[in-house]
């Protein structure tokens, strides 16, 4: 089985070049750093974005990929994505996107699957790019943040966009953007340490007691950095679930959506990785670099093999298995496997 | 003695204070419809709702009793004190401290009293510590997890630290209002479920990065909340230790400071339980209950006996044993 990556960001150059040219109409400030890389400033994002050329450059990352013993890298967008713009050039955007995802894919069909960005500041604009997108070659999983320019993921407008997602087959992949608190977090990084893992504990919050889950029980729903703090507090929403009126509308305890998710390696803790394979089975864990951030490994495999007592089957999974099973790669991609 | 080191406690003389005077320093009293005193802030959503169950120490040795627990370690929850002009938190925080002394002083094996500091005013908060502190069965300082908006790492607050260290009084802490509050809603409950979590997350982020537990090695802190999202987060902050300039300025990796934390039982889950005693020790994990709130345990000895794999050693350190060694009892 192919060791796949799934979580793993790329800033296509036609998505880029859009942003360069219409990105300033719509609020966007393009800039330079002192390396010479491209950034962007938004409104409003405590976050400045840096457009480094190894996560541009896809012979780049063939090598990286090499380097790190990764056959296939999911790509996705992250931060600030573009629920930031208005609609219509959202809309492009995530078009652009998505074609380039493609075209990588197209060009590199064994080691290249994209996720597809929806503009979801519009839910109608949305489903007319989801339709298109999800016919493209190579797509394999529909993207999106965790909230929507404030709106948690329980928001009724998007449940046509659930609806589509789920009758197509697609698992859901989720990442933090823009995470709140962010008056708190201006020191020690914490806005990425500790806000990035909370915005988990949010959208499953909000997927779980949202009914999303209920309403869609074929949708799988991937949460990068392990799931953030969303699986360590489980007991407490189960309480929550027993004792509050507000959650008198559940018929079965958080933690019994447990499973519902896949959960990605990025915990930086070998320990810890094996103590959530405990809790939500090893074959809920997929492999996640964060490429190409300081938050993320260098060396994804590496770090699987540091789980304590890691046994045959379960590196075997991890690594690939249950990426494959999730993304459903036997059935729709069977010539990345053979 | 099994200790229940996180129990809240409204005493009669601070909700009295609280009820003549909250209203003219800026905050709403009113009655619940079963005509408990209800304290509000203007803006924020989350009340508190005084009931006598948290407020008549005879109906707490009921429920100690009930609950198979000898020793309650009062505490105040919200709204605390910080809220208040700092004259009108200093009034708040003397009567609650001399009402904690008095508790303790009648039912000395029942009742362990901590301290409420007006923090928003840190030259207030120095001389009622330094008084606090001789008071009779006064055994920690609590604080919450912010003073308005302010991080613990805040250097406004370091003489205070600088006190408890020298008096050798351990910090409790416990959260206050968490941030957050436009993306929880009032739907979920996700402010007290997830949103408290946080903010034990960020006081114990904010106490190692900022270089509080450095500057004073032999201060001790409780996180509440079994510590929050801290301990699952630790990997995410020892590899932001290695990566980012602005999380170095600390003598150690933080997974290194895991020991010099206490966590309380509260997480509902005892396998995740387990999992924390395997990561930071059983050494450092104090019995809580959180009485009397909905969050709270019913049955906290029934919950430890529930840990898988629990051994009679690390029953006793967690009923017993770790609090007294926390409390200098």
């Amino acid at each position: 089985m192919p060791i796949t990556d799934v979580h793993a960001h790329w800033f296509p150059p036609e998505w880029l070049a859009l942003l360069e040219e219409e990105g300033a109409a719509n609020g966007a400030k393009m800039g330079t750093n002192k390396k010479g890389w491209r950034t962007l400033t938004l409104p409003g994002f405590a976050l400045v974005q840096n457009f480094q050329p190894d996560m541009i450059d896809l012979d780049v990352m063939i090598g990286k990929m090499d380097e790190a013993g990764i056959d296939i890298r999911v790509f996705s967008l992250t931060n600030p994505m573009v629920y930031w713009a208005k609609p219509e050039f959202g809309l492009k955007l995530s078009r652009a996107f998505n074609d380039a995802c493609a075209q990588a894919h197209r060009k590199h069909p064994k080691r290249f699957l994209g996720t597809i960005m929806l503009p979801m500041q519009s839910p109608e604009l949305a489903l007319t790019e989801l339709e298109r997108a999800a016919q493209l070659p190579g797509m394999c999983s529909v993207y999106m943040a965790m909230h929507v320019n404030g709106k948690n993921l329980d928001e009724k407008s998007y449940w046509p966009v659930y609806e589509r997602i789920e009758a197509l087959g697609l698992p859901l992949s989720l990442h933090p953007v823009n995470p709140c608190c962010i008056e708190r977090m201006s020191s020690f990084h914490m806005r990425n340490l500790i806000g990035n893992p909370h915005e988990a504990a949010i959208a499953a919050a909000s997927l779980i007691f949202g009914g999303v889950l209920d309403d869609f029980p074929k949708l799988h729903v991937v949460l990068p950095h392990a799931g953030g703090s969303f699986p360590w507090l489980s007991g407490r929403y189960d309480n929550g679930v027993a004792t509050r009126h507000e959650l008198a509308h559940m018929k079965q305890p958080a933690s019994a959506y447990l499973r519902r998710f896949y959960y990605d390696t990025i915990s930086h803790d070998p320990q810890i990785m094996r103590f959530l394979m405990q809790k939500v089975g090893a074959d809920r864990i997929v492999v996640g670099s964060d490429y190409n951030f300081d938050a993320g490994y260098q060396r994804p495999v590496e770090f699987v093999d540091r789980i304590p007592e890691l046994t045959k089957r379960e590196r075997e999974m991890i690594l690939g298995g249950n990426a494959a099973e999730v993304l459903r790669l036997q059935e729709r991609f069977a010539a990345m496997l053979a | 003695m099994v200790i229940d080191t996180h129990a809240h406690w409204y005493a009669k003389d601070f909700v009295a204070l609280l009820e003549a005077e909250a209203e003219q320093n800026g905050a709403l009293m009113s009655r619940s419809r079963k005509g408990n005193p209800v304290f509000a802030l203007p803006g924020i959503g989350q009340k508190s709702t005084m009931k006598p169950e948290m407020i008549e120490p005879g109906l707490m040795i009921d429920a100690m009793n009930a609950r198979r627990i000898d020793a309650y370690v009062l505490s105040l929850t919200n709204p605390m004190v910080y809220w208040a002009p700092p004259q009108f938190g200093l009034e708040l925080s003397k009567t609650w401290n001399d009402a904690s002394a008095a508790a303790h002083a009648g039912h000395p094996d029942r009742f362990i009293g901590t301290m409420m500091l007006p923090l928003q005013d840190p030259a207030l908060a120095l001389p009622e510590i330094e008084r606090a502190a001789k008071l009779r069965g006064m055994r920690a300082l609590y604080m919450a997890t912010h003073v308005n908006g302010r991080n613990l790492d805040d250097k406004s607050l370091w003489p205070v630290y600088e006190r408890c260290e020298r008096l050798g009084l351990p910090i409790l802490l416990h959260p206050l209002y968490p941030c957050g509050g436009e993306r929880y809603g009032a739907q979920y409950f996700l402010r007290n479920l997830l949103g408290n979590p946080y903010e034990v997350g960020i006081a114990a982020a904010s106490l190692v990065f900022g270089g509080v537990m450095d500057a004073f090695p032999k201060l001790t802190v409780m996180l509440p909340q079994a510590g929050g999202t801290f301990p699952w987060l630790v990997g995410r902050m020892d590899h932001g230790w290695e990566v980012r300039k602005e999380c170095q300025d600390i003598e150690h990796r933080p997974s290194a400071y895991l020991q010099r934390f206490y966590y309380d039982t509260i997480t509902h889950h005892p396998g995740i339980m387990r999992s924390l005693i395997d990561l930071v020790g059983a050494e450092r994990v104090v019995l809580g209950s959180d009485y009397d709130q909905d969050m709270s345990y019913e049955r906290p000895v029934d919950f430890v006996d529930s840990i898988p794999g629990l051994s009679a050693r690390e029953r006793s350190l967690i009923l017993e044993d770790n609090a007294a060694r926390l409390l200098n009892l």
